[in-house]
């Protein structure tokens, strides 16, 4: 579990620290203040010897899988020279983690040789630019139990292709929850191993009370709401959904991470409170570290109730981050903190 | 009329004082006196400095994104009560890492500088601002 984390050079953010995180973390802040940024930073690190998750991001920003154009979209400023930091202490002697991300440079030649006689080609545009062109990221990655030799890992084009190299077999840690992953029902799969089906369908009774069973069958989840047939969860509505997901996320990744960007969006206020009762819930007993982000006041006020009802006895911190042009910082309130301010109606957004 | 409690810092001076007759006050003072670009924030009670001025800080435009002070006088109004009035405050200043002010009614030279004013105030007898109020 993470006590501090540490963000330079990625995207917007240049230099952006929070200290004393959380279990339960909820980050805030202006349309472009750099949250959705920290949580990709968070899910890069935890997954740091896997050089895919860069370009994983990506989709879920919606952009291409892949585009030479994108790589320097990684650095601050579109500038390359400057590589991506990303540190983060563990509690209980973990050591410090951090990982370096630069771009991977290659000057290209075209296989002849001359690239005026293959106008049409990429590779002849890619030739005709000055210097080394970047086609990729290098990532190194140093922490325990070997902190003085780094993990490094690459992910290149290589023509159309996209190659990767020194990819280790160290699990991924956690998981950013998307509105609609892939991977929905070899999760659900995982977990109807482990006989948790029972706290996900009790979950999903506090937003769809018809509900009494969850069964896979071959890619698809379906839900038994008392009808003569079971129907597809996907169907169930948008709420449902973003409980299925969270809940196989959480449950997933015992003693990991789960990232949740906008997590209000689709639901209803009223089920954002039984949402976070349920996330305290987990990751106090599943020992998951889950970071966040809103915009909602009414989603802040749920998550402060819940940490402060003291039921779980989970410690939850939300940071305001707070941008201004190149300039950030996280305001850190405690749960007793942010009930202060929202007692006296101050804003905390 | 301004609204009491405006959800971001607005102003370059804060006023914090105990409760909402502390801030009626205040608010009718400053506009007899014509003083103007004063925020006053009420913390809800003595015992509520504490806790509430760690948050105050907090409020987006007390401190700017690179942990710049935009404000530049904060002052706290208390009523005396018990003879420790000025210390407890001072203490509260001291744990917000601000620098607190010699003695009662001064300023210190801190950023933002911190004014703590224990009323009735050191020539007037009483426990409290309305002390201060008969007396006038």
């Amino acid at each position: 579990m993470f006590k501090s984390i540490r963000v330079r050079n990625f995207r917007a953010i240049t230099d952006l620290k929070i200290d004393h995180v959380g279990r339960v973390n909820l980050f805030v802040g202006h349309n472009a203040s750099g949250k959705t940024t920290l949580l990709e930073s968070i899910f890069f690190l935890i997954g740091a010897t896997n050089p895919k998750l860069p370009v994983n991001a990506n989709t879920f920003r919606g952009l291409p899988w892949v585009s030479k154009a994108l790589w320097r979209t990684y650095f601050h400023n579109m500038n390359a020279d400057v590589p991506i930091e990303i540190f983060a202490d563990e509690f209980e002697g973990g050591g410090q983690q951090r990982l370096l991300i630069r771009p991977r440079e290659e000057r290209f030649t075209p296989p002849n040789g001359d690239a005026s006689s293959m106008p049409s080609t990429s590779w002849a545009r890619m030739a005709s630019e000055d210097g080394p062109q970047i086609n990729g990221l290098r990532l190194e990655y140093s922490g325990p139990p070997d902190p003085g030799t780094p993990a490094v890992s690459q992910i290149y084009m290589k023509g159309e292709e996209i190659m990767v190299e020194g990819m280790k077999e160290r699990p991924i840690r956690g998981t950013f929850v998307i509105p609609l992953p892939l991977d929905l029902a070899n999760r659900f799969s995982e977990i109807q191993r482990r006989k948790q089906v029972a706290e996900v369908v009790a979950l999903l009774k506090e937003i769809e009370p018809a509900i009494e069973d969850l069964r896979l069958a071959g890619t698809q989840i379906w839900a038994d709401i008392g009808a003569p047939e079971m129907m597809p969860v996907n169907l169930m509505g948008g709420g449902a959904t973003k409980f299925l997901n969270v809940a196989l996320s959480m449950l997933d990744f015992q003693n990991g991470f789960v990232l949740i960007d906008e997590i209000e969006n689709g639901l209803h206020h009223s089920a954002q409170r039984k949402l976070w009762d349920a996330i305290f819930n987990w990751a106090q007993k599943l020992n998951v570290q889950v970071f966040a982000s809103t915009h909602s006041m009414e989603c802040i006020t749920a998550f402060t109730d819940c940490a402060t009802s003291g039921l779980f006895g989970a410690d939850a911190m939300l940071f305001w981050i707070e941008r201004k042009g190149d300039d950030f910082r996280a305001v850190e309130y405690t749960r007793e903190l942010l009930a202060e301010s929202l007692e006296s109606e101050w804003e905390v957004r | 009329m301004a609204s009491k409690r405006p959800s971001t810092i607005t102003n370059r001076k804060v006023l914090a004082v105990e409760g909402e007759d502390e801030w009626n006050f205040f608010d009718r003072l400053l506009r007899h006196l014509d003083i103007t670009g004063v925020q006053i924030e009420c913390v809800g009670g003595k015992k509520q400095f504490a806790t509430k001025l760690p948050a105050l800080l907090r409020t987006p435009g007390f401190f700017d994104a690179g942990g710049h002070p935009l404000v530049t006088h904060l002052g706290i109004v208390r009523d005396k009560d018990e003879d420790e009035a000025f210390r407890s405050i001072a203490n509260i200043v001291k744990g917000m890492n601000l620098m607190v002010p010699d003695r009662h009614g001064g300023f210190s030279r801190g950023s933002p500088c911190v004014g703590i004013f224990i009323m009735p105030g050191e020539h007037v007898t009483g426990t409290m601002l309305e002390d201060l109020c008969l007396e006038a």
